[in-house]
């Protein structure tokens, strides 16, 4: 069974047809075709590298493709630029790159000029849980200090899209979590779709309801992460002594680790008939389990793994 | 798609008004030193009028104004540094994914420094020309001129025009700057060089003639000084280079 | 009646949801009337996707174990709770035990033999 690199549907929040980008030699997307639905939470994985922060760029107008296109809200980063943005709480991969002589406070004034949708109390509510240190000048923050602060950001002028670049990097394990609640309860709140970016697939599992892998910029896989976990399972069999294991076709079949007699599997498809094509090929299936998305990214993400029909 | 009301992008008033609030209160520190240095001049000044005595006393004009052109112009000259300090390391972060037009963006961030450079030169020019006043007071025969009060704004005028041009063009003010002076003096070693000064006066008359032309008087009157028929000339050709700059840096491709 | 969910993960989050209502049920401390959390609530309680507490109300209305009504929220129904539904979560324990079982290539048989050693030594009459 083939590993879906397509969502099916329509209405996105997030389209891109083909997307292509190169700095130089390197090649960051190799013509793309990623789709956020609206109101979804869609987790883009992949190793530390160009494509996804690429991606996130252009929508953003902060980097122009070398081909291909790009569509968000219905509406195109380059020629409707400053309307687009209006929308967007973008969330960047460095953590300083505002006015760092700026006090806190007065930066949150600053960017609540641009965007007239500003909530102060949602933003006075948040700064608070947060614990933003309102009156530091922002460039004196420590790394997840200032994280915070572009949370803040972000999320009070109630954008319709989010678009996160490893929202949680540089954070505590607590303020990790609470970030992660704060942004829960967000979405909770106000119709929201959120693009995270993100090598920490972990924390993301419980919001996120769409998946993508990216790597070497192509997708590898894009799928809901329903279908992920129901369809990329782990099986754990015993074969007898001698088994050549030629008999198990290498479609879907991402991972292989060998201990003695028991062999395990992990292999896309429908449980029923990876059952049986195992049980065909000899082996006794003796454990069939699910996988966090975390482990699903990273077996979707190995060398072996993903759909290579490009 | 859901047809959900699109968030308003800022007005440009919002927009003026915090850029204003940035270009000012970036500067504070060092338009309190300037105002220091200000102040030391004129005390300075007053201090020497009043040691004076009677016969020491001159008369004739002092060009108030036209000796400050040379300080305003070094201001104007370093002024875009100051403007453009808010955005470290690079502007292509958080300025450019602001919801606003860049060029409209960038160009309003230049006026407004050009804004304030301005309520700057003003405030020392009066400052100059009062801690004049007790002489001028006590002696008949000095007189101040005040008739070339817009030599001085010129003149920082065009230093800051043409160092934005590079401002603009540039996101690394260690290179606009070294560009801009190394530009301005390869531009005068040049011209001294070569014979440019028929160059620069076809020009400048070609320039004169287009005003004379649409019926503007300013230039054919007398009492303009060279300096003064240059920087009509230089002016708008400097203002239509950073035109050009702001436009084709944001070009919507 | 706190909902929680396993951190782990092994198990779907709604069927987890799913589960910790009919088990609410069985176990009487949901009664028929009760309203369970909102959407909005439970999702930023448990920090998780909104559209999965709405699959998993989808799914209890479904089974008619609650009822959503329209801007007022989700109530526990007044379906007999009878052994049906409690034989029903005995069975997914079962389940469990006897995939770990066979993992060690243990069968049924074996697995109750073990479980009534288990009842023996904790004292308790095995019924």
């Amino acid at each position: 069974m083939n590993i879906p690199t397509k969502l099916t549907g329509n209405g996105w929040a997030l389209a891109t047809s083909g997307l292509r980008k190169s700095y130089g030699k390197t090649v960051a997307l190799r013509g793309i075709d990623l789709t956020v639905p609206e109101e979804s939470v869609y987790v883009l994985v992949g190793p530390n590298g160009a494509g996804k922060t690429t991606a996130l760029k252009i929508l953003l107008d902060l980097a122009r493709p070398d081909g291909g296109s790009a569509e968000a809200l219905g509406m195109n980063p380059r020629r409707d630029g400053p309307r687009l943005r209006a929308q967007i709480g973008y969330i960047p991969e460095a953590q300083k790159w505002e006015h760092g002589w700026m006090p806190v406070s007065r930066l949150l004034a600053y960017h609540a000029s641009y965007f007239p949708s500003w909530d102060g109390e949602y933003a006075a509510r948040l700064s608070k849980r947060l614990e933003l240190p309102l009156e530091r000048p922002y460039g004196k923050l420590s790394k997840g200090q200032a994280r915070r602060v572009q949370i803040v950001l972000a999320l009070a002028h109630r954008p319709p899209l989010l678009v996160f670049d490893e929202p949680t990097d540089g954070l505590d394990p607590l303020a990790r979590e609470t970030t992660l609640s704060v942004l829960a309860e967000h979405i909770a709140e106000y119709a929201t779709t959120v693009l995270i970016s993100t090598h920490l697939v972990h924390e993301t599992e419980k919001l996120a309801d769409h998946m993508g892998v990216l790597r070497d910029g192509v997708l590898r896989a894009q799928a809901t992460t329903d279908e992920i976990q129901r369809s990329l399972l782990r099986y754990r069999a015993e074969v007898p002594d001698g088994w050549d294991g030629r008999a198990v076709p290498d479609s879907g079949v991402l991972r292989r680790a060998a201990r003695g007699r028991e062999i395990e599997w992990m292999v896309w498809g429908s449980e029923g008939e990876v059952r049986s094509m195992l049980g065909e090929a000899g082996a006794q299936v003796r454990e069939v389990t699910r996988l966090t998305l975390e482990e699903a990214a990273v077996a979707l993400l190995s060398p072996e793994g993903g759909n290579h029909d490009q | 798609m859901t047809n959900r009301t699109l968030n308003p992008e800022p007005s440009a008033g919002a927009i003026a008004t915090a850029q204003l609030r940035l270009v000012t209160l970036l500067q504070k520190r060092d338009l309190l030193v300037l105002a220091a240095i200000v102040v030391v001049m004129i005390g300075l000044a007053l201090w020497g009028q009043v040691r004076m005595g009677p016969e020491e006393g001159g008369s004739g004009t002092i060009p108030i104004f036209r000796g400050l052109s040379v300080p305003l112009a070094l201001l104007g000259l370093l002024w875009p540094l100051g403007v453009w300090r808010a955005d470290s390391p690079e502007r292509r972060g958080y300025f450019w994914s602001l919801p606003v037009d860049r060029r409209r963006h960038t160009s309003l961030r230049v006026g407004i420094g050009w804004v304030v450079l301005v309520g700057v030169s003003l405030l020392i020019m009066a400052a100059a020309a009062a801690s004049f006043l007790p002489s001028v007071i006590r002696f008949e025969d000095l007189r101040m001129d005040v008739a070339q009060v817009w030599e001085p704004l010129a003149t920082a005028t065009l230093a800051y025009v043409i160092v934005s041009i590079f401002a603009v063009l540039f996101e690394s003010p260690v290179r606009w700057m070294i560009l801009a002076w190394v530009g301005v003096l390869g531009l005068y070693i040049v011209g001294e060089a070569a014979d440019l000064d028929g160059l620069v006066e076809g020009v400048e008359d070609t320039v004169e003639s287009l005003f004379v032309a649409i019926g503007g008087p300013v230039v054919a009157d007398e009492s303009v000084s060279d300096w003064g028929r240059q920087y009509l000339v230089w002016l708008p050709i400097a203002a239509a280079g950073l035109l050009s700059a702001l436009l084709w840096r944001h070009e919507e491709r | 009646m706190l909902i929680s969910i396993d951190p782990e993960l092994r198990q779907p989050i709604y069927a987890q949801i799913v589960d910790e209502v009919r088990r609410g049920r069985v176990l009487g401390m949901l009664r028929p009337g009760d309203v369970l959390p909102s959407v909005r609530q439970l999702a930023a309680d448990l920090g998780i996707n909104p559209n999965t507490v709405k699959q998993a109300y989808r799914e209890l209305e479904r089974e008619g174990l609650v009822h959503v009504r329209r801007g007022q929220g989700t109530y526990v129904t007044d379906s007999a709770v009878d052994g049906a539904e409690r034989n029903r979560m005995l069975r997914s324990v079962a389940e469990r035990a006897l995939a770990q079982a066979r993992r060690l290539d243990a069968g049924a048989e074996e697995l109750i033999e073990a479980v009534r050693a288990l009842e023996r030594r904790n004292g308790r009459e095995a019924s």
